[in-house]
Formats: structure tokens, sequence, C-alpha cells
């Protein structure tokens, strides 16, 4: 049943995250290269291996990986280095350190800086297997919440657009037939019909306003922001803001001072 | 003086095209509609117009867009004037996706509904 060193029978499917991951080793050494793709394959890994930094980082441009394994201890290009350089590329791919036991320090520096996990070296390969399946599942989280959130960003906007184009639509045809009663296109309006017609015109244009303004609030992005600015006189601003409250202020009994 | 010149509007809203037909064959030109892209290209493939208005949301929401860029795009309609005309406003109604922002509207023209007649024969007139 057990092995001597814990190599225990494998459990069909005992690791199902793995199956169709994409995963990249960078290790100098064949050997934990050769070690981590064969234990990663048998359960149905899509793995690619690269002996150094360089070729490694070539590598997540062309592979895509979702999970990259990388060994603190190289020659060349640092482990530490290639994981800064894959974060800048693609943060959203999950690192996974290989150490030595020596190195476990480097490793925990690694975590700090973003690492998710670290295996040392040996491990069998259950163990490499645990390490990358639960990575893999961080993966699958990381690209399920990005998803929910651009599905969730594409439905606000369709609503918006939707709520705009299904009441602001009907409002401006009757607006617009309206007008051109009152443009005299459509025949002759007696005067009581043309203030009424007037006052109706005045009350839609008012509701369009309304819209306008609500849609313009609902689609306020921070970001876009400070394309637009614009400078202002603030004194004017005051002002027209004190001219509207100072009715409400006297009735109050309270008096503005500007 | 605008006799025989043709005014081709494309909107999926029937009262916002007949009132705007009505300004506009008061001014002596002759208008076509169309209820919908398909419409639309359909009507210029038969006769081109002079001029096009042309509604951004149709009945899916960037019909307008992408009839507009299969007219400029194409060299026996693209020297023909178009007119968008929206509903929605320029804050919402343009910012579909904001990868092909500014790409889409080769338009000579936006106008926002209701468009006034005067505002709207004006702009005719300056396009023509």
């Amino acid at each position: 049943m057990d092995g001597e060193r814990g190599e225990k029978k494998r459990i069909e499917g005992a690791f199902p995250s793995l199956n169709g991951g994409r995963v990249l080793v960078i290790d100098d050494e064949e050997m934990i290269r050769d070690a981590c793709a064969q234990a990663l394959r048998k359960e149905g890994c899509v793995v690619e291996t690269a002996e150094d930094g360089e070729i490694g980082l070539a590598a997540v441009e062309s592979f895509c990986p979702d999970l990259v394994l990388v060994d603190l201890k190289m020659p060349g290009m640092s482990g530490l280095d290639v994981l800064e350089e894959i974060e800048k590329r693609d943060p959203k791919v999950v690192q996974i350190v290989i150490t030595g036991f020596a190195t476990v320090g480097l490793a925990v520096d690694a975590m700090k800086k973003g690492a998710y996990d670290f295996v040392t070296k040996p491990s069998t390969p259950d163990e490499i297997r645990a390490a990358v399946g639960r990575g893999l599942e961080k993966r699958r989280l990381i690209l399920e919440s990005e998803a929910l959130r651009v599905a969730q960003e594409k439905i606000r906007r369709n609503m918006i657009s939707l709520v705009s184009h299904e009441l602001r639509a009907p409002l401006a045809a009757t607006v617009q037939y309206l007008e051109i009663i009152l443009g005299g296109m459509a025949g002759q309006v007696s005067e009581e019909a043309t203030e009424m017609i007037e006052r109706s015109d005045q009350r839609l244009r008012e509701m369009l306003d309304l819209i306008g303004r609500w849609l313009s609030l609902a689609t306020f992005d921070p970001l876009r922001m400070a394309e637009h600015f614009e400078p202002l006189n603030l004194g004017d601003l005051l002002g027209e803001s004190v001219a509207i409250l100072d009715l409400v202020a006297k009735e109050k009994g309270v008096k503005i001072i500007t | 003086m605008n006799k025989g010149k043709t005014i081709l509007i494309t909107d999926d809203d029937p009262d916002f095209s007949s009132a705007i037909k009505k300004i506009l064959t008061s001014a002596g030109y002759d208008v076509r509609m169309a209820g919908d892209a398909k419409e639309g290209m359909e009507a210029l493939e038969a006769a081109p117009p002079d001029l096009i208005l042309l509604d951004v949301m149709m009945e899916h929401y960037d019909d307008g867009f992408n009839m507009c860029s299969s007219i400029k795009q194409d060299d026996r309609f693209k020297d023909i004037p178009v007119i968008i005309v929206t509903a929605v406003t320029e804050v919402t109604g343009l910012k579909f996706d904001p990868e092909t922002d500014g790409e889409y509207l080769e338009a000579e023209a936006l106008l926002q509904k209701p468009i006034t007649p005067d505002d709207l024969l004006k702009k005719i007139d300056e396009l023509l």
C-alpha cells in the first residue's frame, strides 16, 4: 500500500482540477522538469518545460500557462526575477516556487511577493500534484471572478442603454409630433389647443431632461472624468446656488451671507 | 429648390419617422422610409438617396453603427451624407464599446431626438 517515501497508490481522479490545466515548469535541472511533467501529465495537465528564465518567459508569452512552477535557484536569471517578470506580463498566472530545503526562506520571500505556494525538492509526484491542483483551483476562481465582473458590467451597460432607449424614444417621438403641430405642419389648431400642446411639450421636455441627467449620473465613470476637466467660475456657481436657496432661506428666517 | 432631392429615413420608431417625414415633405424633399437596417440597405441599393437619416439603436443595439459603417465603407455610398439620430444621450448612447470608440461613427452629423424642425432642416441644408 504505502511506498517507503510515501508514494501512495495513485487514486484515479484524485486531483480533478488538474485536468486540462496548462502548466509551465521552469527549472535548470532536467530531472526536475521531467518529474514534474510526468506527474502532472498523468492527471491531464498540458505541460511545457523551460530550462532557464529567458526561455521560460518566452514560453509564458507563447504557451499562456495557467500556472508556473519556477525553481528559485537557477544559474543566469534568478527564480525571483523570473517571477517578477511573469507578474508584470500576466498577473493572473498562478506562481508556485520550487525550492531546496535549505532555501525555504527564499520561498517564503517569494510568497510574500505573490507566489501562491512552494514545493521542495525532492517532492513526491502526489505532493507536486496536490500543490499544482490547489494552484489551478485558485486560477479557476480568479478567472471566474473576472468573468463575473465583466458580465456584470455588461448587464449594467445594457440596462442603461435599454432604459434610456425605452424611456427616451417614446417621449422624443411624442415631442416631435407636438412640435410639428405647433409648427403648423398638421393643419390649423385652435388657440386653446395650442396652449395645451405647448404646455404638454414643455413638460415632456422636462422629463427628457430629467432622464438625461439620471443617465449621466448612472453612467458616471470616474476614470473618464479626468478627460473632461474644464475651468469653472466658482463664484458664478455659488451665486446660482444661493439664489435658488434664497427664497426658502427667507421663509425660514435664515440669512445667507456671501 | 429642394425638388428632386431624396432623403432616406432608417428608424424603427414609426412615430418618429412619420413626424420627420412630415417636416421634410413640408420643406419639399422626397422621403423614403425603412423600418430596420435590412430594409435600409435594400432601399439604398435600389436607389441611392441624397441624404440618409439613421437611428443608432434599432432592433439590436448596434444596428445603426453597423449600417453607417457599411455605408461609409462602400464606394458606391460613402459620399452620401449621413445624419445619425439618437434617442439616447451622447453620454450613454455612444459608449458601447470603448475599443471602437471614434472608429465606428463616421457620420457627417449627430442629432439628438427630439429634433427641432429648424435644426433638422438647417443641418440638411448644410450637408446637401
